[in-house]
């Protein structure tokens, strides 16, 4: 399936390169910062929190006109996000740093221009392929746990955090690998010269397949959902 | 073109409303009283889901536990103590696989109040491993320890020190809460055992071993590790790991986190024999204790397989799973986190087995002989 879907993007990149005169090429790369839309309200002290990651990708642009083309820009894009503790335990949390091979399918409309800038929005839909995982962060040792005195005679217990950095191996029996959703943004850009142009943009990226395959009764729903801000350059092709 | 433009700024505006507002995802957790049997279920059955903290490992397919009892239980009627007294049995069959040797159930309706659950026990009384607990403290007192003993009582938990053949350094408990009684304002005789035997460590010359006897010690406040064995280090001492759930997914785990013992003001590295005797009723914090001084480089472990409930326990709200209450119904104990020891294996439900077995020896005590501490004293010379 993934296969098929690359093959098709490759296919519409190559014929729209063919068409030179009204395509461009690129080079984008920015901040994400990933969030899980998800559940855990019956955590206690513990709320789901965005975590920053970077963007890197290939902006592919075919002009269909003054004020429209289509895009795509396939790239890594990391949707990572954190469990964090509250109250008495803040400080402990764990990060899921999630790496994604992501295409997508982005119309994009000049909105207005001004000073040289131009403004435009753009929208579309994408597939993400979950390509590795992480998992870090700070969680309390339980067995560090102590009891001691303090001065005014009241027993305070104390216990340790351990910090911790690890590969997660996705689990094909939980994980789900492929993610669709849809974009939507918006930017601004700047022509450098008849070939050259440096924009800007911002985009969400919502996902509308599960994280997780259904691989339980009464499961609760994990939905990825990441925003970018992304400078890039485009070339001119001709 | 413009309308174009227009219009996809309309889809712009409407995409970022829609994704600009997190999911209205419903939990499937309550915390209101259940008022009918298929309440009941259906919390204790999702409290499960987000609180049991082996669900990779178990065996038990609690799915279908779902598809099973959820209609069973749909046809009982909370008011009858009938039908309570046969949700028992439909909790216990649901339950008996599982392989968290702390779990337990215990029910508040006045109709089932007497009512417990405990599947490990269950299992090893099938499988006719199941024998009767025997506490050593009196035997040992007696027949062993020299007239330098000091022992008492605090909050139930009776604990002894002395030295054996004034060249060994003895230390036992029948539950823990150690640290609390040592802090206690009280002069109670826990206080008093420990310090003896936190002096002897810190400033005997004489003592050629140590052993800390855990035989029939069911466990109790995990923070007793590091207070006691931490005075038997001075460095963080790494035994296992442990595994927490994250999110609400049955398998939403942590990675496995390093678990240390932390060193005690006054603990010192030992290059004597510490020799650790457990049996098959040491459980939770008891096996623990065995399996942190079997970590020490000179940690030695005497006696029989541990019971088998090897996963720390600490309050719902520290780890965020672990024990739970189906409120005015019923109280789940169960393992706050998932522990696997220093050599990567699980011993939930399996027990700790020791380096040398010496199995318990009815006939011998009756004797007034303790062939575990026999073969423990043997190891120091």
């Amino acid at each position: 399936m993934f296969l098929r879907k690359t093959s098709l993007l490759l296919l519409f990149i190559i014929t729209a390169a063919e068409l030179k005169a009204q395509s461009s090429i690129g080079l984008e790369t920015g901040l994400s910062a990933g969030y899980l839309n998800t559940n855990i309200a019956n955590r206690e002290s513990s709320e789901i929190t965005y975590r920053l990651g970077y963007s890197i990708a290939v902006p592919f642009e075919y002009k269909l006109n003054k004020w429209l083309s289509v895009e795509t820009a396939p790239g890594i894009l990391q949707k990572n996000y954190s469990i964090s503790r509250t109250d008495s335990l803040a400080g402990a949390y764990t990060s899921f740093i999630n790496t994604y091979l992501q295409v997508p399918v982005i119309a994009k409309a000049i909105l207005f221009h001004k000073k040289k800038l131009t403004f435009f929005a753009n929208a579309g839909f994408y597939y993400g392929y979950w390509l590795a995982a992480k998992q870090r962060g700070n969680e309390p040792d339980i067995f560090t746990a102590t009891e001691s005195n303090n001065s005014s005679g009241q027993t305070t217990s104390t216990i340790h955090y351990t910090s911790f950095d690890q590969k997660y191996t996705i689990n094909e029996q939980i994980d789900n690998r492929s993610e669709w959703g849809w974009i939507a943004g918006a930017g601004v850009q700047k022509q450098i010269n008849q070939q050259y142009m440096m924009y800007a943009s911002v985009r969400v990226y919502e996902a509308f397949t599960q994280q997780q395959k259904n691989y339980m009764i009464n499961q609760i729903p994990q939905y990825n959902e990441t925003y970018t801000l992304s400078v890039g350059a485009m070339y001119l092709l001709k | 073109m413009k309308r174009i433009a227009y219009f996809l700024s309309g889809l712009l505006l409407t995409g970022i409303l829609f994704t600009s507002c997190h999911k209205d995802i419903a939990s499937p957790i309550s915390n209101a009283a259940p008022t009918n049997f298929n309440e009941v279920f259906n919390d204790f059955w999702n409290q499960m889901n987000v609180n049991y903290v082996y669900w990779d490992i178990d065996s038990t397919n609690w799915d279908s536990m779902y598809s099973r009892y959820q209609p069973v239980f749909a046809g009982l009627d909370i008011h009858n103590n009938n039908d309570l007294r046969k949700s028992i049995k439909y909790f216990r069959q649901m339950t008996d696989g599982l392989i968290d040797s702390h779990y337990n159930l215990s029910f508040f309706p006045a109709a089932i109040v007497d009512s417990t659950i405990d599947p490990a026990v269950d299992r090893k009384i099938a499988a006719g491993t199941y024998r009767n607990s025997y506490s050593f403290i009196k035997l040992d007192t007696v027949h062993y320890l020299d007239n330098d003993l000091v022992s008492g009582s605090y909050a139930g938990i009776v604990a002894a020190s002395a030295t054996i053949q004034h060249k060994i350094l003895y230390f036992t408990c029948s539950n823990f809460e150690l640290n609390k009684a040592y802090l206690s304002a009280s002069n109670n005789g826990v206080k008093n055992a420990l310090q003896f035997f936190f002096d002897s460590v810190e400033n005997s010359t004489t003592i050629k071993g140590i052993i800390i006897d855990v035989r029939d010690n069911t466990g109790g406040d995990v923070s007793d590790l590091s207070f006691l064995i931490g005075h038997l280090i001075n460095n963080p001492l790494h035994f296992g790991y442990t595994r927490y759930k994250t999110a609400n997914g049955k398998f939403d785990y942590s990675p496995w986190i390093n678990a240390y013992v932390t060193p005690q003001p006054g603990g010192k590295a030992l290059n004597i024999p510490v020799i650790v005797l457990a049996d098959n009723f040491s459980a939770s914090m008891g096996e623990a204790t065995a399996m942190a001084i079997h970590a020490l480089p000179t940690g030695i472990f005497v006696g029989e397989r541990t019971w088998g409930a090897t996963g720390p326990l600490a309050d719902n709200s520290l780890l965020d799973d672990g024990q739970f209450t189906i409120p005015g119904f019923m109280f789940t104990y169960t393992s706050s986190a998932a522990f696997k020891y220093i050599d990567g294996k699980i011993y939930e439900g399996k027990g700790f087995p020791p380096d040398i077995n010496v199995p318990f020896d009815h006939a011998a005590v009756l004797l007034n002989d303790d062939p575990q501490l026999d073969t423990a004293i043997s190891l120091i010379h």
